[in-house]
């Protein structure tokens, strides 16, 4: 039966073209192919554009010759960042269960709501308070330890900026972990 | 060395970086970058973007080490990472410059192919100039997802189960992608294989 008579069976010409079929297909096509002249207009199409498109030959594209020097910069750079960042990027791109992951996602998400409550609120350690005896004790020192609380907050502050920039740089590797089948075991 | 082989061995080396082993990690840039690099410049066509994703395709290759098991293959998970980024990037470019049309003038931003001026003459460099313009436009007007199934296929010789593993569809699907895409593709470049047989 000739290809060209459906779409479905049309499809099967560009494998031909391309000589991916198996050798029987391949030489049953072969024989069809010789006598019918549908199939062999397809494929001189097929084929013309094939040669076509070897003319954009992106071999000529000359690398720039420094592109793995910047690679290993970034990667150095990245190596460089808080030790923080550095753990939430492990956390969160994990495929494997590790005992102390868990652990460290409870503790930056702490971390970081405490110095959200600070900034929200720098003067009302009371109501940040209740089982959180450090800020308990910073409220009973005065204003001067209060400042002090309010600065770590602004650097804190400047962190949760820095994280929410790893956040997102992250969420799309997460993306692809759960598609991947990489990281799907350790959403948060 | 064979492709059963080949996949196996960038496997294990993904694993050894994954130990900690960076020589192993420069062994995978040295197999894939060129790749990499001249899939997403067939997709995007502008080599100064297609080298910066790049770089990021093989530095979130790097960030997964510690978690990276070979579920996939590896050419299969790297094309994916790196398609993503590709159609990311493209979509990013077209809600920037929502109002001009592909069809019309040559995208911005982006650069033709610079080719070694080899060719014996002035004319025939300036036919073949204007022929692969008319090629890489053609591409560069299919949709997205028939332009990266067309790169995969035609450039990057991947079958059609690996090219569905990159683009999670069926293999059916990637057929028809791929068929339309072709169709496409033959109408508008018919004229080119006119040219060439009169
Ligand atoms: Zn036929």
């Amino acid at each position: 039966m000739c290809p060209m008579q459906s779409k479905e069976n049309a499809e099967i010409l560009l494998e031909y073209c391309a000589r991916t079929l198996p050798t029987d297909t391949m030489a049953r096509l072969d024989a069809h192919v010789a006598m019918c002249s549908s199939c062999q207009q397809e494929l001189a199409a097929q084929r013309q554009l094939w040669s076509a498109l070897d003319e954009f030959d992106a071999a000529e594209l000359q690398i720039t010759p420094d592109f793995d020097r910047r690679l290993y910069a970034r990667i150095e750079a990245e190596g460089r960042d808080p030790f923080w960042v550095r753990a939430w990027r492990s956390v969160f791109v994990s495929g494997q269960p590790r005992p102390w992951r868990p652990a460290m996602t409870m503790a930056l998400a702490g971390l970081a709501t405490v110095a959200l409550i600070f900034v929200q609120f720098p003067g009302s350690e009371r109501t940040v308070a209740p089982g959180a005896p450090p800020v308990a004790t910073i409220s009973d020192e005065g204003a001067t330890v209060e400042d002090a609380a309010l600065k770590t907050a602004t650097v804190d502050k400047l962190e949760i900026e820095r994280l929410d920039t790893a956040l997102e740089d992250l969420e799309m590797l997460q993306v692809l972990g759960t598609k991947t089948g990489v990281g799907t075991s350790n959403k948060l | 060395m064979s492709v059963a082989a080949a996949i196996e061995h960038d496997a294990q080396l993904m694993l050894r970086v994954r130990e900690g082993d960076t020589a192993s990690f420069a062994q995978l840039l040295d197999r894939h970058r060129v790749p990499v690099i001249h899939f997403v410049y067939r997709m995007i066509q502008n080599q100064a973007v297609a080298e910066e994703l790049a770089q990021e395709v093989f530095l979130r290759v790097y960030r997964s080490r510690a978690t990276y098991e070979p579920t996939a293959k590896f050419t299969t998970w790297l094309f994916r990472i790196t398609t993503h980024l590709a159609l990311n990037w493209i979509r990013d470019q077209k809600n920037e410059r929502h109002q001009q049309s592909l069809d019309s003038e040559a995208p911005e931003g982006t650069a033709p192919l610079q080719v070694a001026d080899h060719l014996p003459n002035v004319e025939q460099s300036m036919v073949r100039t204007a022929r692969m313009e008319e090629i890489r436009r053609a591409i560069l007007a299919l949709p997205d997802k028939q332009r990266a199934a067309v790169t995969m296929h035609k450039y990057q010789e991947m079958d059609y189960s690996q090219i569905a593993g990159v683009l999670k569809c069926s293999e059916s699907a990637v057929k028809s992608l791929l068929f339309r895409a072709y169709e496409t593709l033959r109408m508008k470049l018919a004229h080119l294989n006119r040219g060439v047989s009169e």
